[in-house]
């Protein structure tokens, strides 16, 4: 498509309409094609189709957070999930035992491919267990409950492969939670027993 | 972050072509005044028919097929019922409009017997003379409706030729067009915003859809009541009372009122009065001990003195239309103040206050 627009460096409002002009309408959609991979690598949207891709890509939200912004606070109502496409995003929570309710505890790092807040989809007014930042630029895609319930009710096939992998998601997640807090219970049990290492 | 940049380029773009077709059409809606009855009228149709849209879209069709399927099955129920009906009605509103000074001759009389038995009864401490009032109203009102006329005429042809197109769009695009606003929503309000959008949706589709069926059954029992009784003009004055019965409170009276002048100025106060009366009070004793109950007050659950106010402040500010949408709007702003109150108070409980 011949040279980049750079030599017209110019200011203002006549830069931007040298550079939309220039631009490559030809060449395929990027963004577009990040938001179609990062669905189909999803584990809720994996094994769809390229169609039901597709819809599911027609429901979503793209949002951009610049760094340091907060995509959702703890103890905010939540109503849905968010995959990373790019960027990287910190979780903290309040520490209740810090006599500084601003001093917030580091849990966790995520970054692109990842997914989080999936809770939210199937609670009723749940509220956020952790504050999410994002530490770089990010850009990220939501699914939220008006978005399932339109699946719901205009696909209720994809509907019921989505609630499973779902239900699967949530099942690993309690796994986890029950297995670390048996873990905890144990060592807690160990330290108190006279004699137990 | 070069596809990013790309994107936000492309995206502002979009925007500033989008904020300028919303404001535009903003200002178009506000400039002519017509363009606002046809917006109300085509969203009431989206969202009567955006579920057998949704129906058919789940069978495999595209929405747009989906959209050309419900259109193409409407065109030809108008056509079967402007086959069936509109001769009918048609002669009805003939024979109505010939009998005309026929029956407003005869409501004068009535209030002229009612004010001479109020006159007698007061002892002459008050002087009322409803009669002459209501004669000297109509006329009034005749010279008003003949002056405003051509404004009718206008209203109704814009309405009937715009609404159909702009709920086609509705219907097609609404979701795109509603994405599209969302996405100008700042990141800290996003989720909050989404909610709000989805909740107010939902119950204002549910809210159309109770309200348009509750009519159709009133139109249907007042239809089959008249048409026992004999009584002339049935299907004119039920679609009249159907479309009164949008009006909460007062509407189910405003409706009774042409069948009931028909019945005393044919007969008198006798049986056949008393019939439709009967046929007028089933209607609404179904209405309100049924289909209100079972279908409408699930939905919107507002105190019956914020429906009053509602529809008070909507009549002084946009007339019948404003009476029609009134409910609507409250309900939606109802929806707003428990959602951020909600938010700001962070109140796991339910908040219990009953607007």
């Amino acid at each position: 498509m011949g040279a980049r627009p750079d030599a017209f460096s110019t200011h203002g409002a006549s830069a931007f309409m040298v550079s939309y002009i220039w631009e490559n309408f030809f060449r395929k959609d990027s963004s577009a094609t990040d938001h179609d991979r990062a669905l189909s690598e999803n584990y809720l949207f994996k094994g769809l189709s390229k169609s039901e891709i597709s819809f599911i890509k027609s429901l979503v939200h793209h949002r951009v957070y610049k760094a340091g912004e907060s995509i959702f606070r703890q103890g905010e109502l939540g109503i849905g999930m968010y995959i990373i496409i790019a960027g990287n995003i910190s979780f903290s929570v309040e520490d209740g035992s810090s006599p500084d309710p601003q001093k917030a505890r580091y849990i966790t790092r995520l970054s692109a491919g990842d997914f989080f807040g999936e809770i939210a989809l199937v609670e009723q007014a749940g509220r956020r267990t952790a504050t999410a930042t994002a530490t770089s630029e990010c850009s990220l895609l939501g699914f939220f409950k008006p978005d399932l319930a339109e699946v719901i009710e205009r696909n209720p096939r994809l509907a019921v492969k989505i609630l499973n992998r779902l239900g699967e998601v949530l099942a690993r997640r309690l796994k986890e939670t029950t297995s670390r807090l048996t873990e905890i219970k144990q060592e807690r049990k160990d330290t108190e027993t006279p004699g137990g290492n | 972050m070069a596809i990013e940049q790309a994107w936000r380029r492309r995206n502002r773009i979009q925007f500033i072509a989008f904020l300028c077709i919303l404001a535009l059409t903003l200002v178009g809606v506000i400039v002519f005044e017509n363009l606002l009855f046809a917006f109300v009228v085509a969203i009431m149709s989206g969202f009567l028919l955006a579920p057998v849209v949704s129906y058919i879209e789940v069978r495999g069709m595209r929405r747009l097929t989906a959209v050309l399927i419900v259109y193409f099955f409407l065109a030809v129920l108008a056509t079967l019922v402007i086959w069936a009906f509109v001769p009918a009605l048609a002669e009805q509103f003939n024979t109505l409009r010939a009998g005309l000074p026929h029956y407003l001759d005869a409501l004068a009389k009535l209030l002229d017997s009612l004010s001479e038995n109020l006159n007698s009864n007061a002892g002459g401490i008050i002087h009322i003379d409803l009669g002459d009032r209501v004669r000297v109203w109509l006329v009034d009102r005749s010279a008003a409706f003949a002056a405003s006329l051509p404004e009718y005429i206008s209203t109704s042809v814009t309405v009937l030729l715009l609404s159909p197109i702009l709920t086609f769009f509705i219907l097609k695009d609404g979701q795109t067009i509603s994405r599209r606003l969302l996405g100008l929503v700042p990141n800290s309000i996003f989720e909050l915003t989404l909610s709000l959008q989805s909740q107010i949706s939902a119950q204002i589709g549910q809210f159309i859809r109770a309200r348009l069926l509750e009519s159709v059954i009133v139109s249907l029992v007042v239809l089959i009541g008249l048409w026992i009784v004999g009584f002339p003009f049935p299907i004119l004055l039920a679609l009249f009372a159907g479309v009164a019965n949008l009006i909460p409170y007062i509407g189910p009276i405003f409706g009774a009122i042409p069948g009931c002048i028909i019945a005393f100025a044919n007969a008198g106060v006798g049986a056949k009065f008393l019939f439709v009366i009967v046929v007028y009070t089933s209607a609404q004793l179904i209405d309100i001990f049924f289909i209100i109950p079972l279908v409408v007050a699930r939905i919107v659950d507002l105190h019956p003195l914020t429906v009053i106010f509602a529809v008070i402040l909507g009549s002084k500010l946009l007339g019948v239309l404003g009476m029609l949408i009134s409910i609507p709007v409250v309900a939606a702003l109802k929806v707003i103040i428990v959602n951020i109150y909600r938010h700001l108070t962070d109140d796991l409980i339910e908040p219990t206050l009953r607007l």
